[in-house]
C-alpha cells in the first residue's frame, strides 16, 4: 500500500468539492420549493383577509408539500453526513461494508446520473460484503468509476452496478456500457486512478466487449 | 406541461423547470397574479410549446438533457421580442456573464422573494415593448413613467399600452 499524497490530496479535494458543491445545489431547489409553498400560504392569507375563504384541501396539500421537501433534504443531509465522515481517518483503514460505501456513492452520483439523463440501477447483494480498506478513497474510486460509466454507457443509458464476493476480493462491477469500445480509456486510468489503485491495494479490469468496468479488492 | 387559456389581457409567461413541485407551485402563484402561464419540465417540451407567442420566460439553468443555456439561445434565435429571466440554485460572475451575453434579461438565486421576480418581470416587459415599438414616442413615454413603483400596478399598465395595437 502506498499513497501519493500530491495526487490523493488533489483529487479527494476536487471529489469532495464537487460532490459538496452538488448536494448544496440539491439542498438550495429543496429551499427554493418550501419558500414557493411558504410564499403560497401568505398569498392565501392575503386573499381570505380580502374575503375570499381558504380552501383547507388546498392548505394540506400546501403541508404536505412542505413535509415532502423536509424529508427530502433530510435524506440529502444523512448522506452528505455519511459522505462528510469517511473523511474522519483519512489514513487509516477501517472494516466497512461494501453496500454501505455503494449507497452514500450511488445517492451522490443520482443527481450527475440525472442531469445526463441516465439511470444508475443498483442490483441488491446476496450476501453483505465487508473490506478493511480507506473508505474515503474508496468512495472516490467509485466516483471516477461512474463518472466513466456514465460517459461509456450504451443506448439503454442504463449504467448496472453490481458487487460481489469472489475468491478473497470484493468485485464491483459497472455494466451495460456499450460505448466501451470507441472510450479513450487512458484518459480514465490515468494518474489519478492508479494512485487510489495503490493506496486501496486494488485493481481494474475493463471488458470492453462484454461492456464491463470492474474493480477488485482484498477482503 | 400545462397551457392555460388567455384572455385578450394577460401577460404570457412560459415557465420551465425539471423540479416540478416547485414549477407548480410557482406557476400557481402567478396565475393567482393575472398571468397566462405555460409550464414545461424540460427544453424540449418548452421548445415545442413556444411555437405560441410569449411575452417572457422563466427557465432554470440547471436541467436534464437540453440545459437552460441552451435553452435560452434557441428561444432567443426563435423569438425576437422574447425576454427571458433565468434562475439558479447556484449563481456565479461567469454563468451570469454567460446567460447575458447569450441574452438573457435577468438572472435570479433560488430562492428567491417573489416581490424580486415580479420587479424583474416588470424589467422585462418594459424592455419587451420598448424593443417591439422603438419608433412609438408616445408610448415610450408612458413606458418611461411606469419603469418604477409597483411592479403588479406597472406590468398591468404595460399590458394596456401593449394591447392598444392589438
Amino acid at each position: 500500500m502506498s499513497y501519493q499524497w500530491d495526487i490523493l490530496g488533489e483529487e479527494g479535494l476536487q471529489f469532495f468539492g464537487k460532490m459538496s458543491a452538488s448536494i448544496s445545489h440539491e439542498i438550495k431547489n429543496v429551499l427554493a420549493v418550501v419558500n414557493e409553498n411558504a410564499g403560497l400560504i401568505q398569498d392565501l392569507i392575503y386573499m381570505h383577509e380580502k374575503g375570499m375563504p381558504i380552501d383547507p384541501e388546498q392548505l394540506k396539500s400546501v403541508s404536505q408539500m412542505i413535509t415532502k421537501q423536509v424529508k427530502r433534504a433530510d435524506t440529502i443531509m444523512k448522506n452528505m453526513s455519511k459522505f462528510a465522515h469517511s473523511t474522519d481517518q483519512l489514513i487509516k483503514t477501517e472494516s466497512v461494508s461494501v453496500n454501505d460505501i455503494l449507497d452514500v456513492v450511488t445517492n451522490l452520483a443520482n443527481r450527475f446520473a440525472d442531469m445526463r439523463e441516465i439511470t444508475l440501477e443498483k442490483i441488491p447483494f446476496d450476501e453483505p460484503i465487508k473490506i478493511k480498506t480507506n473508505p474515503f478513497f474508496l468512495e472516490n474510486l467509485i466516483w471516477l468509476c461512474f463518472d466513466f460509466a456514465m460517459d461509456a454507457t450504451g443506448p439503454e443509458r442504463t449504467v448496472r452496478l453490481l458487487a460481489k464476493e469472489i475468491d478473497n476480493s470484493a468485485q464491483i462491477t459497472f455494466s451495460q456500457l456499450g460505448s466501451l469500445p470507441v472510450m479513450p480509456l487512458e484518459t480514465f486510468h490515468g494518474k489519478r486512478v492508479e494512485a487510489l489503485l495503490s493506496a486501496l491495494q486494488g485493481d481494474i479490469t475493463v471488458d470492453t466487449q462484454a461492456g464491463t468496468l470492474s474493480i477488485s479488492l482484498p477482503v | 406541461m400545462t397551457n392555460a387559456q388567455s384572455t385578450p389581457s394577460q401577460i404570457k409567461l412560459l415557465v420551465v423547470d425539471d423540479e416540478v413541485d416547485f414549477l407548480n407551485t410557482l406557476s400557481q402563484r402567478l396565475k393567482s397574479r393575472d398571468f397566462q402561464v405555460t409550464t414545461a419540465s424540460n427544453g424540449n417540451q418548452a421548445i415545442q410549446e413556444a411555437t405560441g407567442e410569449f411575452d417572457v420566460a422563466i427557465l432554470d439553468l440547471k436541467m436534464p438533457g437540453m440545459d437552460g443555456q441552451e435553452l435560452l439561445k434557441i428561444l432567443k434565435e426563435n423569438h425576437k421580442f422574447l425576454e427571458i429571466i433565468m434562475l439558479t440554485g447556484y449563481a456565479s460572475v461567469e454563468s451570469a456573464v454567460e446567460c447575458t451575453k447569450l441574452g438573457a434579461f435577468g438572472y435570479l438565486e433560488k430562492p428567491y422573494d417573489l416581490e424580486k421576480l415580479m420587479a424583474v418581470l416588470r424589467d422585462a416587459y418594459e424592455t419587451r415593448l420598448k424593443k417591439k415599438f422603438p419608433h412609438d414616442q408616445k408610448r415610450m413615454k408612458e413606458l418611461d413613467t411606469l419603469a418604477t413603483g409597483d411592479p403588479m400596478a406597472a406590468l398591468r399598465a404595460m399590458m394596456r399600452l401593449d394591447d392598444l395595437e392589438k
